[in-house]
């Protein structure tokens, strides 16, 4: 019976021991849901009214807007493997972001409100079509392909 | 490296505790080999090597035992490897996702219930 206890025991320390080696080792912050892969030219992030400068390893978290200038050009991997590419003069804002590891659902809403985007689709759309939106002031697309661009005229040309 | 083995066992102990079950025992032990050794290497210089590259590690099981049973055992495999990375070299930052996939990507398809050690494993990318 003591040596039953005993075992115990030794159970629970290396359990207590896991578990704070897993609190010290910090998940990404669940807002993280990108990372700038490249960025070229004029190029920065519009957080919570904050200007954030843009390079590459940069991480893009839900209700960023991308900006980029006439000379720049920003690529993102999302977390679900989706990428975009905005090209120069560009306003791109992540709207929402949800991505289960163990299922692959969610969705991924993003508005472009002017430019170019060239964008690959990801394991969300592969799980389920549709899961990947993109609203431009003309429509709302749902991504149900792999490969798309779009682009938004700027209204004041 | 004394505080990596601690580790390793813990990790394998946790499993251990977890269900009873014997794939649960081992699937800590073969990270602590050469082959292991050698692919955690690659893979941290391969994070090195490439400007704002991050790493993706998910777990995976074969098909015995429940969906939602395999999906907590491959979360939880892909715990360990995490630790077992970051032991070696890799920033927790740089980890960007830690996730299981349960029995939903068979290396070696099967019907359901079949002990596959080849299914029972982990797989880190670098992106």
């Amino acid at each position: 019976m003591i040596r039953q206890m005993q075992f115990h025991w030794k159970h629970f320390s290396q359990i207590a021991l896991l578990v704070l080696l897993a609190g010290l080792i910090a998940a990404p912050a669940a807002a993280d849901v990108g990372r700038v892969k490249v960025a070229k030219g004029t190029v920065h992030i519009e957080r919570a009214g904050k200007t954030v400068p843009v390079s590459v390893g940069t991480v893009v978290q839900v209700r960023d807007t991308i900006v980029t200038g006439s000379d720049g050009s920003v690529g993102i991997t999302f977390r679900d493997d989706s990428l975009m590419s905005a090209g120069p003069n560009t306003i791109l804002t992540i709207d929402s972001f949800a991505f289960d590891t163990t299922t692959h659902a969610g969705g991924f809403d993003s508005t472009l409100r002017r430019g170019t985007l060239t964008a690959v689709s990801g394991k969300l759309v592969k799980q389920q079509p549709e899961s990947m939106r993109v609203r431009t002031p003309a429509a709302i697309m749902g991504v149900r392909g792999t490969e798309f661009a779009i682009r938004v005229a700027d209204s004041a040309n | 490296m004394r505080a990596g083995s601690v580790l390793l066992t813990a990790c394998a102990q946790l499993a251990e505790n977890g269900s009873g079950d014997p794939v649960d025992r081992i699937t800590c032990q073969p990270l602590n080999n050469s082959y292991a050794a050698a692919g955690s290497t690659r893979i941290v210089a391969g994070i090195t090597w490439r400007p704002g590259s991050e790493i993706l590690i998910t777990g995976l099981t074969d098909s015995v035992g429940s969906i939602q049973y395999n999906d907590y055992l491959s979360q939880r495999r892909a715990q360990c490897a995490r630790m077992q990375l970051t032991r070696r070299g890799i920033q927790p930052e740089q980890v960007e996702s830690v996730g299981g996939r349960g029995q939903r990507e068979l290396l070696v398809p099967h019907g359901h219930g079949v002990s596959e050690p080849k299914n029972r494993r982990f797989e880190s990318r670098v992106r």
